[in-house]
């Protein structure tokens, strides 16, 4: 009980001190917050509105404790560029995100995992290298870029898959919103011409922001796995008979779990920064086309509105893998 | 001794600093080399394949893509380095200072850590270059202020097992004074692991840097940086390839020259060690 | 004499081109029990992980002849030689903690060789009062000579015909030390198992077993029943002798010992 509250305090602290920082970008850093909010094309009036909603002649700790208060009640004003509330469109474009990073997080999982472990146990041999190498440049390389490229040689050159979006404009009416999930939708709607379509959208983006996942994640993998193969209770497995599959996959790779989570929720977080730059190669409309989007209208609002999600969403992730690592170590407890 | 350091070379480090080290004379020494100007706009000359004349060939502007890359190299080395050198070592001394002290000024060094960590680095600096303007001190700034935390992280966590440490011990009782044991013994020892996180994290600055450039949000045009180059080049993706692809790759290779050079000192570092 | 449950001859262990084994023999029956005493980097671990094909992976070996229990096998192929672990020869490590995986319980370390009814039996001979309550704990959370008996438990579950105990008592304190040597002294006799007991200590070495082999920078210096250990004739040997400290000698200053560089080369 008094660790769920410690945890709490601090979750809400981290949050705080998120608001505050977006706070103080979006006030006190800015010569003129108002003209910030609706730029420099703005007319009188609606600068004038603006001055007003932002309280600027209240004194800043005034201001400062009402952004508090609407941030932590999702009020992160109006958007300039859509004159809707910044939470209704971060909303209603997050599941495209959502979609996106998580399908890429599966295939860095599913295969970050396996070539981490064969790196490891192959340790200085061709396998080794040849993944290292893939991986060198998965997270070398610029994801934009990639993303480029993927786009040239896939689309245009081969006609292999589809290009941006989401869906083909030819189709787009035939996908109803239900979830926000391309594919869910597609396939609640049963119809397979759309989720071949929708599916063929998603492969590239996927697999281009995939790549990046699955290198962090094999190169983690590969070296905690080297570090567990070095401890005695390997060569005690060894010792006792057991085969080196079961020693590998069920014993190192067992251990190297629990740290290997933390490395996860770090990847996904890396994956949503990721997302922003892949989304505008491919037209994706999530959240960090939205906001790309909005920056470039000077749409202060949904910046910082954005940035306070994706920055609790980060902070979520890490209390997730913090209670998780707690429950699989039996050392911690 | 020679011996030594001879054997705890690997390839990584080697061709990594041989890459680096290609790079940073290239950045140096390129825009003098070559005659072409990096802005001068020659709209006859749009958009031409490489040649014996524009070894990289022209963009949608006909400037010569190869000066406008050695020339975006000093811009992007330089961010890079501006970054590094203005955050390791006061994130070093904060985390230093933070584990020494401990007591309050401990708590509230992990709670402003927490806040500043809890922001992906690029959506950080999307937030402040809306606040800010675009500019390439204003992405200079926003970098530095996600990439210090880890530094000072790093330093706080070794004080505090150093501190404990025997031989630190026996110079307590030698009569150092905490703060001088801290400064003069422990802070030297960080110097390995600092180096080998500063070359790592300058691959990710040089692509977090790309990536603002990218979205419009790093320097001015028509300033050479490479991330806006291939923003620039987008629209002729499928007619001019290489005014996109060329920047891309030049990126690619610098920061996978870090990559190797930080991966090559973390192995010497530990086999070192052992 | 007895055939030979185990024959060795000639077995040389190296890291590239520097050799830290160098022309070990031994044969051991069953029943019987060999002492292998040195300092550490004496080679005295790697000469019997060798013949369990246990190697780190730099290293490689090579003999003239090596049996086991009537068959033949080759020390350079390690990998061949994973028929021997467990089933034919066994490993007892110096510290459970870190021999055992912290991740999973007791007994199911045991019982991914035998089964979990077999895991408990074992339990229960290796002298844990609570059988099934060890089985359910993690490592970190038992005592060392608790943790010792379970590794001992979990060696034995492949029935092996020799056990290797590779400094068995140098992590625990004297008590505990007692008990986990008589344990094995009991096991040992009761399933007339080969022993090899590596140690750094010459007298537990002398007092434990038949026959002592003592070795110096990767060779045997002195070969020598038990019984005859004071009358050991190499200089080395009688070094070690004479440092044990004894009750006796007190006030006394103890000798160090002193190292011919010759002895690296006989």
């Amino acid at each position: 009980m008094k660790r769920a509250f410690a945890i709490v305090t601090s979750l809400l602290l981290t949050l705080i001190g998120l608001v505050a920082a977006t706070f103080f970008i979006g006030r006190v850093v800015p010569i003129d917050p108002a003209l910030a909010l609706v730029g420099d094309k703005a007319t009188p009036e609606a600068y004038a509105a603006a001055r007003a909603a932002l309280g600027l002649d209240k004194p800043l700790i005034e201001q400062f404790v009402v952004y508090v208060g609407d941030a932590l009640r999702l009020d992160f004003g109006i958007s300039v560029l859509t004159a809707r509330p910044v939470i209704e469109d971060i909303l209603r474009v997050f599941p495209a995100t959502f979609e996106l990073a998580t399908l890429a997080m599966a295939i860095g999982i599913g295969l970050g995992i396996p070539a981490g472990v064969v790196a490891a146990v192959h340790r200085d041999r061709w396998p080794d290298l040849t993944i290292r190498l893939v991986g060198l440049v998965g997270y070398s390389a610029p994801v934009f870029w990639i993303g480029l490229i993927a786009l040239l040689l896939f689309y245009a050159e081969l006609g292999w898959l589809a290009g941006s979006g989401r869906v083909d404009i030819a189709l787009e009416d035939d996908l109803v919103h239900r979830t926000g999930i391309a594919l869910l939708d597609a396939l609640l709607a049963g119809d397979a011409r759309l989720i071949a379509n929708v599916a063929g959208h998603l492969v590239l983006p996927a697999v281009v922001l995939g790549w990046y996942a699955m290198a962090y994640i094999a190169r983690m993998t590969r070296s905690l796995m080297i570090a567990e193969l070095g401890q005695d209770y390997v060569l005690a497995a060894r010792a006792k008979g057991l085969g080196e599959g079961r020693i590998v996959w069920r014993h190192a790779l067992g251990n190297a779990a629990v740290p290997l989570v933390t490395v996860i929720a770090i990847a996904y977080g890396h994956l949503l920064e990721g997302s922003v730059l892949t989304e505008t190669v491919f037209a994706w409309p999530g959240l960090g086309f939205y906001m790309t989007n909005a920056l470039l209208n000077a749409d202060t609002n949904a910046v910082l509105g954005g940035t306070v999600v994706i920055g609790a969403i980060f902070i979520l992730l890490n209390l997730l893998s913090d209670a998780l690592y707690r429950r699989l170590d039996p050392r911690t407890r | 001794m020679s011996d030594h350091w001879r054997n705890s070379l690997n390839p990584s480090m080697i061709i990594g600093s041989m890459i680096i080290g290609a790079v940073f004379v290239l950045a140096l020494l390129g825009p003098a080399l070559t005659a072409m100007s990096p802005t001068e706009i020659d709209l006859a000359s749009r958009l031409l394949a490489p040649s014996r004349e524009h070894w990289l060939g022209t963009d949608q502007l006909g400037r010569d893509i190869l000066s406008r890359l050695l020339h975006g190299a000093r811009l992007s080395l330089g961010v890079v380095v501006l970054v590094i050198v203005l955050v390791a070592p006061i994130g070093i001394v904060i985390g230093a200072i933070a584990g020494v002290m401990g007591g309050a000024i401990d708590a509230l060094f992990m709670r402003v850590t927490d806040v500043f960590l809890a922001f992906p680095r690029l959506i950080l600096a999307l937030a402040m270059v809306a606040a800010l303007g675009p500019g390439i001190e204003n992405a200079v700034l926003a970098i530095a202020l996600t990439a210090w935390p880890p530094y000072a992280r790093l330093a706080r966590a070794e004080t505090l097992v150093l501190r404990n440490k025997d031989h630190i011990a026996a110079i307590r009782v030698l009569g150092g004074s905490e703060t001088r044991i801290v400064f003069a013994h422990v802070l030297p020892l960080l110097l390995p692991s600092t180096l080998v996180r500063a070359t790592l994290d300058m691959a990710g600055i040089i692509l977090t840097a790309a990536g603002l450039g990218f979205l419009g949000l790093g320097v001015r045009p028509p300033a050479p940086e490479w991330g806006s180059m291939i923003a620039e080049g987008r629209q002729f993706l499928l007619d001019a390839w290489w005014v996109c692809t060329v920047p891309g790759l030049a990126i690619l290779i610098v920061s996978l020259g870090f990559n190797l050079l930080g991966d090559g000192l973390r192995d010497m570092i530990d086999a070192r060690s052992r | 004499m007895t055939p030979a449950l185990l024959d060795i001859e000639g077995l040389d262990v190296a890291f590239g081109d520097r050799i830290v084994v160098r022309d070990f023999s031994c044969r051991l029956s069953a029943g019987e029990r060999l002492g292998i005493v040195g300092e550490s980097g004496s080679g005295k671990s790697l000469s019997t992980r060798a013949l369990m094909g246990l190697l780190p992976p730099r290293a490689a070996a090579r003999s003239r002849r090596y049996t086991f229990d009537g068959a033949t096998y080759d020390v350079a192929q390690p990998k061949a030689l994973a028929a021997l672990r467990g089933r034919g020869i066994a490993l007892v490590l110096q510290d459970p903690k870190v021999a055992l995986n912290p991740t999973m319980t007791a007994g199911a370390q045991i019982a991914e060789v035998c089964g979990r009814m077999r895991a408990l039996e074992l339990l229960a001979d290796v002298g844990l009062r609570e059988p099934e309550r060890v089985y359910d704990q993690f490592p970190g959370t038992l005592s060392g000579g608790m943790g010792q008996r379970v590794m001992i438990a979990m060696m034995l579950a492949a029935e092996p015909k020799l056990l290797i105990a590779d400094e068995p008592t140098s992590a625990l304190d004297v008590t505990v030390a007692q008990g986990v040597l008589a344990l094995l002294d009991e096991i040992i006799a009761a399933r007339r198992m080969a022993l090899i007991l590596i140690s750094h200590d010459l007298d537990l070495a002398g007092a434990f077993c038949d026959q002592i082999l003592v070795m110096y920078a990767g060779r045997i210096v002195e070969r020598i029943g038990a019984s005859a250990l004071e009358r050991a004739r190499h200089p080395y040997t009688r070094g070690l002798l004479q440092c044990r400290p004894r009750i006796e000698d007190r006030g006394r200053t103890l000798p160090t010992l002193s190292r011919d560089p010759a002895w690296s080369h006989e």
